[in-house]
């Protein structure tokens, strides 16, 4: 493992237990460079979340997952459902896509946040209060929230109370699937920075799943591109936004509406693709 | 103009707390007005909350406003009698976001496409075979995927028996609320095509709502804008990128992710 990766992933496959011919992510490898924000891209049916979930065990039981995953010095694919449980929520979290969801609607948010810290540390009540308050600073949610339950907060308010959760305890790695396409522009603006912000401020790696290549440009230092369960394209975000090599990237570019002209989008002949994919 | 909306307001009442036993008044549309030409397509832009789907709902006949006036070629649709809504609903469809759950899933797709012709009774069965054959062709689906049924069919192919089904009756005016947003960029650019590709061959006019500007710019030749319930802009596309009249459309302009 490269000394400035903190996580790397090495032929990693997933598919349905009882239906091992249905790849749904194959042999993928990749490593995460400490410190970065490095963003999986794809669209529907990719692979992109399959592949996030399997990082720290959250699949499916229907599913197996075989590959290696090493996480810093230690092979998760080998740890025990205990061990995982120090891994979970303290040395790599998780945000998910819908905080309507994710949030326990009959707890206030500040219980719920407090919950991941009594989870891996051994304190009192009131500690925990106090430094779920100031976390809840840091994400830009006023303290006295801490009582609030979710069905009170905005959608954008509610992924702050889950990011909160999610770095309360400082962990290495933040794992954030699409945790912006649920919420409005301006919103998704704000929450995208405070990412960035906390990202910087912890020297947190992030590994960000999105479908938005713009998302991609504004936050990414690397991505990797992701079509029918494989790796196809990876590298430094902006390089390859504007000079993609790889066939399906250069079609998936061309679908997105510019910003600047009324240019004619070019859906991606698929014929086309697979002659092209062929050559490579 | 071909439609004029004057003055229209809509305030919902609005429940919360425990057991709902609080409640306030929500302005879902507060005095908005606006035209739009025949042929063109106006783009409804705006955040959630912000009243563009209660406004399409109303221009649709699906919500009656509070207070306003709907003009469409001269006639105000607001107290229209049962049967002239028969006949302006011919001239109007609507596609909705969700191509799941906008199909009955019991109806093969011949049913789905023959439904709107039987109820408008344009002609007799085999007119209406010959119909539906021709538009299903037009979305780019093909004869045999007629007795198939819904689910057999992806987003973005559901997505086109949805047009169809809105363009089976000739309308003139065709509300889209959020097509392209629960799809895919490369199934999106399919669909757009598609809808600029039969708004010229049938020189429709369309409502187009959405939060996404990247498709107002490919789509649009004007927009509102709305927030609260309130009309914050209107004009030209061109007008809205380059002098956003407003705080609010150049804080929603900053933040579409990315310069491509």
């Amino acid at each position: 493992m490269p000394a400035k990766s903190i996580l790397e992933i090495k032929n990693l496959n997933v598919f349905p237990e009882k239906n091992k011919k249905n790849i749904l992510v194959n042999d993928v490898s990749f490593s995460l460079e400490r410190g970065k924000l490095t963003c999986i891209v794809g669209e529907s049916g990719s692979g992109k979340s399959l592949t996030a979930l399997s990082i720290i065990k959250l699949l499916s039981s229907q599913l197996r997952a075989e590959g290696i995953i090493h996480f810093e010095k230690n092979d998760l694919a080998l740890l025990n459902e205990k061990k995982l449980r120090e891994y979970r929520g303290k040395e790599i979290s998780m945000i998910f896509q819908d905080p309507m969801t994710s949030l326990n609607p009959v707890f206030t948010v500040g219980y719920q946040v407090a919950e991941a810290l009594h989870a891996h540390n051994n304190m009192t009540k009131s500690e925990a209060k106090k430094i779920v308050e100031q976390t809840f600073q840091d994400v830009g949610i006023p303290p006295d929230r801490y009582d609030s339950y979710p069905d009170e907060l905005s959608g954008g308010q509610r992924q702050r109370v889950m990011i909160a959760m999610a770095i309360i305890n400082k962990p290495k790695l933040l794992i954030a699937d699409e945790p912006t396409t649920a919420l409005d522009v301006t919103v998704q603006k704000q929450v995208l920075n405070l990412i960035q912000d906390l990202q910087k401020k912890y020297q947190m790696t992030v590994l960000f799943i999105t479908h938005d290549f713009g998302v991609v440009e504004d936050i990414a230092d690397q991505v990797l591109v992701m079509f029918k369960g494989r790796i196809v394209e990876q590298g430094k975000a902006k390089n390859l936004i504007r000079h993609p090599k790889h066939p399906y990237t250069k079609a998936l570019l061309q679908c997105i509406p510019s910003i600047h002209s009324k240019k004619t989008l070019k859906p991606i002949d698929y014929q086309w693709l697979k002659a092209e994919m062929e050559k490579i | 103009m071909y439609i004029d909306v004057r003055n229209l307001k809509k305030t919902y009442t609005k429940h919360t707390g425990f057991l709902n036993t609080r409640s306030f008044k929500v302005n879902a549309l507060d005095d908005v007005s606006f035209s739009v030409k025949k042929g063109n397509c106006l783009a409804i832009v705006g955040e959630s909350g912000s009243g563009k789907s209660t406004l399409a709902k109303t221009i649709m006949k699906l919500l009656n406003p509070d207070s306003g006036e709907i003009n469409f070629m001269k006639q105000n649709i607001v107290n229209l009698s049962s049967d002239e809504t028969k006949i302006f609903r011919k001239k109007i469809q609507m596609i909705f976001q969700d191509p799941f759950s906008s199909l009955n899933p019991k109806f093969t797709i011949r049913e789905i496409l023959s439904e709107p012709l039987e109820i408008h009774m344009m002609g007799d069965k085999d007119e209406i075979e010959k119909r539906v054959i021709e538009h299903i062709n037009l979305v780019g689906l093909s004869e045999q995927d007629l007795s198939r049924y819904p689910h057999q069919f992806s987003g973005g192919q559901r997505q086109r028996i949805c047009i169809a089904r809105a363009l089976i009756i000739n309308p003139e005016v065709i509300v889209c609320d959020e097509p392209v947003s629960a799809l895919d960029v490369s199934i999106q650019a399919q669909i757009l095509e598609l809808l600029k590709k039969l708004q010229k061959k049938f020189q429709l006019t369309y409502l187009f709502i959405t939060h996404d500007l990247r498709v107002v710019k490919y789509i649009a030749d004007e927009v509102i804008v709305l927030q609260n319930g309130k009309l914050v802009e209107k004009g030209t596309v061109s007008k809205l990128f380059n002098k956003p009249s407003t705080e609010y459309t150049k804080a929603l302009i900053e933040a579409i992710p990315g310069s491509i």
